[in-house]
């Protein structure tokens, strides 16, 4: 097969794949741009005929959610993600520390069998779930979003596999010199967990600010929604308004933050990826 | 994996991860302490219905909350169509205890609610009468009934209305139909063809207006709408309900005629068009939808973005106009309840909240404000023979024929909406108007969920 | 190691896990046992629960509405997970190759839609799918097909399950290509220059020493890709709601709406027992696939 026949093959499906993944995107951005009528023309225009940019700000601002506007749940959703990833950071490096550095009988089992509840269907578990939330009386409040995405399967093992490559003899360095095992692991282990912290804390920023369907859920006060939620709300079958114009402005603003954080991180995510699907690297 | 232990330092890494662990703690801690609440809180939560929402949030709150200082109103709206619904969020919250102080909701869940003792009993004396009884007296006969046990109102109307079918008069003109009768309600047959000179479509085949939208449209499919809908035309066919004598009957002529209405409108005729999104009270002032059945709320929702419209009110079309008894329309309200699992000083301040929004015994002004700012209706004798009525009826002709309606047909409450037997007629209505099924296989497959549904209860 | 060292070392390591241990016991452990329980009886949220055994899995096993719940649940993740395999192993291959230009470019388009979520990206997705004015067709317009353009995608009982496939394609295939990257990258650079120097073909080295080296990976991609989406709920409730009738009414959607709608907690709760456990069966078998590949 010729060289260059089979180059070209590549960037055609490359390219052709990249287009369909950028698309919608593209159209998004440019509908948020646009005056409500010129959102859905046939022929598509790319290039706004008028520009709207005050749509992101009337996205942003207009209290049309019973009072509250989209700013609003920006605010929970980052309170909800800053919140749920300091707690994951310190919980999975102390986890992660556990399983990585101590013996113990049924260790790898039981971090296998942790790391399989990563692959169930969060949905199938969430109606004990609520029951449970509900009885604690924590429906419709933030911590109910924080508090059981504090720590996952995904978190720890990444934890541990970052935390295996810290050489022992540091660590018995520090039983020699008498030190406690909680002081070992925050003064000497901790330390030198930068990536995987970074890691543990990309990831479950972008997880937290993602969800769905455990705050629709749980809450019922629209002054306790988070973006996605928020959004939700808008979109053909939820509602009687047809503002495509701020919908796409709204789902533009709501993207911005994952793209952002990708795009600075992206080194530490996907070493993330790469220890979660299981490889040494 | 390569060994990184100077990627960061040791004493950057720690100083970084303290300061996030101490960020995190402090932002969850502040936004818990944000939360606190202040002297006294009213909740209240509401169906998704700005008219209703601005209602509260511009006048009533506002004005309780000067008469009261130190209590604060909030009120909450939830969508109440899409797989979430406004009614599960109401259950599962009161069900546990929680839940708002104060709410509204449709006159589908008071058997329920009062079974499982949700509602706290309204008390007259809050609202100036001398007793439960005085104060049903105080509306017209029958209509409370559906708020009533053991004697006791365990709500009262945030509405209570019936349909009527509005259309865009300069449409009609421009496509040379004659505007509709006040009084004498026309067949569905001539409202079919109506609408086909009023359904239009671009030079490149697609649509730009229709004649007639049933009211579960793409974007807003209510279980509400399409049990309404549906059960008029069931009824006017001849049968009052999907069961008969506790079986479910729906292959039934009177059940697959109604189909059948539904499937000519859409395939046959095509003037419905299920797909065709738009926003509902802006379709028909803008020159979309030509025709639609809506309550009175329906003209002060559509005038204040709208104010050059001309539109006309005619009676709800039924099966036969020369036949009396094919003269079916439906009910509904919504109402106003209070939590009964609240402290007794969150009772009170709801049922002071209530008494203030819908008016003492004999106090009119409010009826009349709902009515005229939101097209809402209260059923309350003295309403209907206050100056204000009389004034609005002076202004808007078109009230005579939604008030007709009440004389001249007969008009019933919707059985099955929301439950499951309501999730089953939506889908064989569905299966009718998206997937073209024909009106007696839909039966068929209802006929066959609802035995299922019935027999399993 | 001696004996005092094992104890030692098995007091402080759990003492370490300890939280995971309270975590997997608070939000797994306890709320399957409470949805094993609530399974056995009749509750109704609003009305006191009684005991009937197995009557909700019987009843589960004869209801329509469940079949059409696992039928279309298992059309949808068939669809989109062919697809997802096929376009993920095809980008890593492409993208394996270090004299590609503008790699790292075309990583990133074919991750972003990886970080956003479904409910924005649902959002421009209605849109795009919406018959006659939609982004779809208007391009189809634009290519001269405009019969298609009237199509109804997210309203038609046959095309609703692939719309929602196509959806969920689009978002994922860029996780499981970044996965199968990895993996290619990971077949040591030895191997390859021995079958090249052996006179290996770059095809003959990708079938014969690359790929049976993939095999895991296909394995773990198959069924962690399975378990991912048959559990979704998102993409189905953003584009047709379980809709039209029950083409799209997949298993999430079904155990919503018998538990938030329908407030049938024990029918729910039995049907998300049989969910669970078939994902845990998938999920034993993916797990088992990492731990061939990962040792101390």
């Amino acid at each position: 097969m010729p060289r260059r026949m089979l180059r070209l093959v590549r960037y055609l499906f490359l390219s052709g794949y990249s287009a369909f993944s950028l698309l919608p995107f593209a159209w998004m951005l440019s509908a948020a741009l646009k005056r409500p009528q010129d959102v859905l023309t046939v022929p598509i225009r790319w290039i706004p005929p008028v520009w709207r940019p005050q749509n992101f700000l009337q996205a942003l601002l207009e209290p049309r959610f019973a009072g509250e506007n989209l700013a609003r749940f920006m605010a929970n959703s980052l309170l909800v993600a800053v919140a749920t990833t300091g707690a994951s950071i310190v919980l999975s490096t102390i986890v992660g520390y556990g399983f990585a550095k101590f013996r113990f009988r049924h260790r790898d089992t039981l971090l296998w069998v942790m790391l399989s509840t990563t692959l169930l269907p969060f949905s199938s578990v969430i109606i004990p779930l609520f029951l449970i939330i509900r009885d604690l009386r924590l429906v419709d409040s933030l911590w109910a979003l924080v508090v059981p995405f504090a720590l996952t399967g995904q978190s720890i093992f990444l934890a541990r596999q970052f935390t295996v490559t810290i050489p022992n003899e540091l660590i018995d360095a520090g039983r020699v010199d008498g030190a406690g095992e909680m002081q070992i692991f925050i003064r000497l282990v901790f330390p030198l967990l930068g990536p995987a912290i970074v890691t543990v804390g990309i990831m479950t920023l972008l997880m937290s600010w993602n969800l769905f369907l455990w705050p629709l859920v749980v809450l019922s006060s629209q002054e306790n929604f988070t973006l996605p939620l928020g959004l939700s709300l808008m979109g053909l079958g939820s509602t009687f308004l047809v503002d495509y114009h701020l919908w796409m402005a709204a789902a533009t603003l709501a993207v911005l933050l994952p793209l952002m954080m990708f795009l600075l991180l992206e080194r530490q995510y996907m070493r993330g990826l790469e220890a979660l699907s299981g490889l040494k690297g | 994996m390569e060994v990184e232990t100077r990627t960061l330092g040791s004493a950057w890494g720690s100083a970084v991860a303290a300061a996030l662990v101490i960020a995190a703690l402090t932002i969850a801690l502040a936004g818990g302490w944000a939360q606190a609440a202040p002297a006294q809180t009213l909740e209240i939560w509401v169906h998704e219905f700005p008219p209703l929402q601005d209602a509260l949030s511009k006048k009533w709150i506002p004005e309780f909350q000067t008469a009261h200082p130190g209590v604060r109103v909030k009120v909450t709206a939830i969508p109440f169509a899409g797989v979430v619904a406004y009614d599960a969020k109401l259950l599962s919250a009161l069900s546990s205890g929680a839940g708002p102080d104060l709410w509204d909701m449709g006159d589908w869940h008071y058997k329920v609610f009062m079974d499982n003792k949700f509602l706290a009993p309204l008390d007259p004396t809050i609202f100036g009468y001398a007793s439960a009884r005085d104060m049903i007296d105080a509306y017209v006969p029958g209509t409370t009934s559906i708020f009533e046990r053991d004697g006791n109102l365990y709500g009262l109307f945030s509405e209570y209305n019936t349909l009527a079918l509005f259309y865009n008069l300069d449409m009609f003109n421009a496509a040379g139909v004659a505007p509709l009768s006040a009084d004498t309600p026309v067949s569905w047959r001539m409202i079919a063809d109506m609408a086909k000179k009023l359904t239009k479509h671009d030079s490149a085949g697609k649509l730009t207006q229709i004649g007639y939208r049933f009211g579960f449209f793409a974007n807003f499919r209510s279980p509400q709408w399409y049990a309404q809908d549906f059960y008029a035309l069931m009824r006017q066919y001849g049968q009052p309900d999907l069961t008969v004598d506790g079986k479910p009957a729906v292959t039934t002529k009177p059940v697959t005629d109604a189909f059948k209405l539904m499937y000519d409108f859409t395939w046959s005729d095509k003037v419905y068009d299920p797909s065709f999104p738009a926003n509902w009270f802006a379709d028909l002032p803008q020159g979309r939808v030509a025709m639609l059945l809506a309550g009175t709320w329906f003209v002060p929702a559509m005038i204040p973005h709208n104010p050059n419209v001309h539109f006309g009110v005619a009676p709800h079309p039924v099966v036969d106009p020369g036949n009396r008894s094919t003269y079916h329309n439906v009910e509904w309200s919504w109402g106003w309840s209070i939590n009964a699992n609240k402290p007794q000083a969150a009772q009170r301040l709801a049922q002071q909240f209530l008494a203030a929004i819908l008016g003492k015994k004999g106090e009119t002004d409010q009826a009349v404000w709902w009515f005229k700012t939101v097209g809402y209706t209260h059923p309350k004798k003295a309403f209907y023979q206050s100056t204000g009525y009389q004034q609005e009826l002076v202004k808007n002709p078109w009230l005579r024929t939604w008030e007709n309606a009440f004389t001249t047909y007969k008009i019933d409450y919707v059985t099955h909406n929301f439950d499951e037997v309501g999730q089953a007629l939506i889908r064989a209505i569905d299966r009718v108007v998206y997937d073209q099924t024909q009106p007696a296989d839909t039966a068929r497959l209802l006929q066959a969920e609802l035995q299922r549904l019935l027999g399993t209860k | 190691m001696g004996r005092v060292r094992l104890a030692y070392q098995t007091k402080f390591g759990l003492l370490f896990i300890s939280p995971a241990a309270l975590y997997f016991a608070a939000f797994w452990i306890f709320p399957v046992a409470l949805a094993a329980v609530t399974s056995l009886t009749d509750w109704r949220i609003g009305s006191p629960p009684h005991f009937v055994g197995l009557l909700n899995y019987v009843n589960l096993a004869t209801d329509p509405q469940f079949h059409h719940a696992m039928l279309a649940s298992l059309t949808i993740t068939g669809l989109a997970l062919v697809c997802i395999v096929g376009l993920a192993l095809g980008l890593a291959v492409a993208l394996h190759d270090p004299s590609l230009r503008l790699s790292s470019l075309f990583k990133l388009a074919v991750f972003i839609p990886v970080v956003t979520d479904w409910v924005a990206t649902g959002l421009v997705w209605q849109l795009i799918f919406l018959p006659n004015q939609g982004v779809l067709a208007g391009l189809l317009d634009g290519l001269g097909l405009a019969r298609w353009s009237a199509l109804r995608w997210t309203a038609s009982r046959q095309l609703a399950p692939l719309a929602v496939a196509i959806f969920i394609v689009w978002k994922m295939t860029g996780f499981y290509a970044m996965v199968y990257l990895a993996g290619l990258k990971s077949v040591p650079r030895e191997v390859q220059e021995a079958a090249r120097v052996d006179g290996a073909s770059p095809a003959q080295t990708l079938w014969r020493i690359s790929m049976p080296l993939l095999r895991p990976i296909t394995v773990f991609v198959v069924v962690s890709g399975f378990v991912g989406v048959i559990g979704l709920f998102e993409p189905i409730f953003m584009l047709t709601g379980g809709g039209p009738a029950d083409a799209t009414r997949a298993l999430p959607i079904f155990l919503y709406e018998n538990f938030f709608q329908f407030q049938r907690a024990g029918y729910a709760s039995a049907a998300g027992m049989l969910f669970l456990l078939m994902s845990l069966g998938f999920a034993l078998v993916a797990a088992r696939q990492l731990q061939y590949s990962f040792y101390d």
